[in-house]
């Protein structure tokens, strides 16, 4: 009874080809449920072609060799994030950041898609653990490493909070829920060397509440409350901050108390990268441009270029 | 008599101890029912704090940003086709699995018992193996799809498709991997098997007589499938379809790894979310997963309303 009712609706509003089929059906001669694949045909041609029309650049012959894909450190995807638009302007290339993650985990995924040949969606790395970059250049990962930026480990609170710490020894004193980041990131083993440098890295071990994936995991939870501080980046609390109208993290202190402790920032062009002169181009960028020192020191990056 | 007699006497004292039936209806009622709305009152809670913690700014924010609207528009079309892709696979697959279950294989090789336990053993595996996307780890299904897009035949299907695009006026679209079809690609392998699952159960409850006294009386298998067996089966479908476009849309490790999360090219809402969170943009990944919750409400209430309004028993407005 349903499907007659259904067969009495007007088709006048159908287009001539669906308003032929739908007449066709009627009749008999196409059975509903071969009009039901035919009519999903159209919907799958129909939307596929708007899937890929609202690509900006769908319809743009481009070389693969313009494209330079950028693995990038969380720590770090904000500024370089500025810096590729600025690039993108200026250059035939165009800079596309495919991840963002942790250092580690991301020097680990290239590792892996080097030492299986598959092929990397990376030509550059961006990583805030220049020791990444040595490491994995031992067995030819990279073509070249590059020293961008220095930043410093340091003990990050909410924006109300009143403490304030000389080390990582004053914050366990202090009995708060605090967290640090992994052993796969920069700041999580250069945040233990510095307790281990203390004779405290078991009781940092020990009384964390949390040790999170990456540094920015770290700070979305000193953000929301559910740590009372962190050892972060200096340069994370001002990427933080730079998102709210007002200040929601601080610094209470650096987390290594000589203030001598230093992360670098650096970028490894994969030895796997299809075409390295793209690569090569925003690395120059990325280091030489006054632009983009301007965009690293608004971060609060320092600059310290080595090349090797 | 005595023992009447007693009883009788004992039936005031025990319904003093016991509630009467009508009270233990309630508490029985209210038992089943409390895990439930704790359950849903997590989910609600969830949802209010997300609500809580972004606001109207926030959703206009998101929203003045072409990648998120970009995103969004890539999302909701990359979930309708791998939902209609999982359907295709799904409605033939479910029915032969639900009709060449283990009493079919029993009365058409009764005589052929070595035949009979290879078939059901096979019949086992396959649907071991069509499970499989369900309980792998989604980063799993990304990286196997990486791998299989390394191979040889995988390169060939990567050119391939470079072509088709090129030729469609697309040459920005360069193959499958990380591009826009490996989100498809992506959506389609978890949601499918999602889609299968639910079409086998559909058919299994669906009488088989029917139908073979329709091939009895003349008809062919395609006619008593199409005509006896998918009208009863339509509920199915849509439950089927809807749980594939909402298993889609939430996908998220698979498309990380074999798609990217590039921005303006393949970033569907999952990785808006992901990346505002990366970014430390807390406000705006909790503004992205409240859009991603309100479409997915949105278009499931839809959905329901349009596909099931009819149905006394099931219809959103019965």
């Amino acid at each position: 009874m349903k499907s007659n009712q259904a067969s009495v609706r007007p088709t006048h509003r159908l287009g001539p080809t669906a308003t032929s089929l739908a007449i066709a059906a009627r009749a008999g001669a196409i059975p509903s449920l071969l009009l039901a694949a035919i009519a999903s045909i159209f919907a799958l041609g129909i939307l596929g072609y708007l899937a890929v029309k609202i690509r900006p650049d769908a319809k743009t012959q481009k070389s693969d060799e313009k494209v330079v894909r950028v693995y990038c450190a969380a720590g770090v995807a904000k500024p370089t994030e500025q810096i590729a638009e600025a690039f993108n302007r200026l250059s035939d290339y165009e800079v596309q950041i495919a991840r963002i993650g942790g250092s580690g985990e991301l020097a680990g995924q290239i590792k892996t898609e080097f030492e299986t040949q598959i092929l990397s969606p990376a030509q550059l790395f961006i990583t805030n653990d220049q020791e990444l970059l040595n490491q994995a250049s031992m067995i030819e990962v990279y073509k070249s490493r590059h020293t961008v930026a220095s930043q410093q480990p340091a003990i990050a609170v909410s924006a109300e909070a009143n403490q304030s710490f000389s080390g990582i020894g004053e914050m366990l004193e202090a009995k708060m829920r605090f967290g640090i980041a992994s052993k796969r990131t920069a700041i999580g083993l250069l945040g233990r060397k510095i307790a281990g440098q203390q004779n405290m890295l078991s009781q940092l071990e020990q009384n964390k509440t949390l040790d999170a994936e990456n540094v920015m995991v770290l700070a979305q939870a000193l953000v929301t409350g559910s740590i009372d501080a962190a050892i972060i980046w200096d340069t994370t609390v001002q990427q933080i901050n730079a998102q709210s109208e007002k200040p929601v993290l601080k610094i209470a202190g650096p987390a290594d108390p000589t203030g001598q402790t230093n992360g670098y920032v650096a970028v490894g062009i994969v030895a796997t990268s299809s075409e390295s002169p793209g690569a090569r181009a925003f690395t120059d960028f990325l280091i030489n441009e006054e632009s983009a020192k301007l965009v690293l020191k608004r971060f609060g990056f320092q600059s310290a270029i080595q090349n090797d | 008599m005595n023992l009447l007699k007693t009883s009788m006497s004992d039936a005031p004292t025990s319904s003093t101890t016991q509630p009467p039936p009508g009270n233990r209806n309630r508490i029985f009622w209210i038992t089943m029912s409390g895990f439930g709305v704790m359950y849903l009152g997590l989910i609600v809670a969830m949802i209010f704090a997300d609500y809580q913690y972004a606001n109207w700014q926030d959703f206009k924010d998101l929203l003045g940003d072409p990648t998120v609207r970009f995103s969004v528009w890539l999302s909701l079309f990359t979930c309708t086709i791998s939902a209609i892709l999982s359907m295709w696979v799904a409605i033939p697959t479910g029915y032969v699995l639900a009709r060449v279950g283990r009493d079919a294989i029993n009365s058409r090789f009764a005589n052929q018992p070595l035949m009979r336990r290879c078939l059901r053993a096979l019949r086992y595996v396959i649907d071991t193996l069509l499970d499989v996307p369900i309980v792998l780890p989604p980063l799993v299904v990304g990286i196997s799809l990486l791998v299989l897009f390394q191979t040889s035949a995988g390169r060939w299907l990567d050119g391939m498709t470079n072509e088709v695009f090129a030729a469609l006026g697309f040459p920005g679209i360069q193959g499958i991997t990380y591009e826009i079809p490996a989100i498809i690609l992506a959506q389609f392998t978890v949601s499918a098997a999602f889609a299968i699952r639910t079409m086998r159960d559909t058919f299994e409850q669906i009488d088989a007589r029917p139908e073979q006294i329709a091939t009895t009386l003349g008809a062919s298998h395609y006619q008593a499938f199409s005509d006896v067996a998918m009208p009863q089966a339509r509920f199915g479908c849509v439950a089927a379809f809807t749980l594939a476009w909402a298993r889609s849309l939430g996908e998220f490790g698979p498309i990380l790894i074999f798609a990217g999360t590039t921005q303006m090219k393949t970033e569907v809402l999952s990785t808006t979310v992901y990346l505002n969170f990366q970014m430390g943009n807390l406000k705006g990944a909790v503004a992205a997963s409240l859009l991603l919750l309100t479409l997915a409400i949105f278009v499931l209430l839809l959905m329901r309303f349009v596909a099931l309004a009819g149905d006394d028993d099931r219809g959103i407005m019965a």
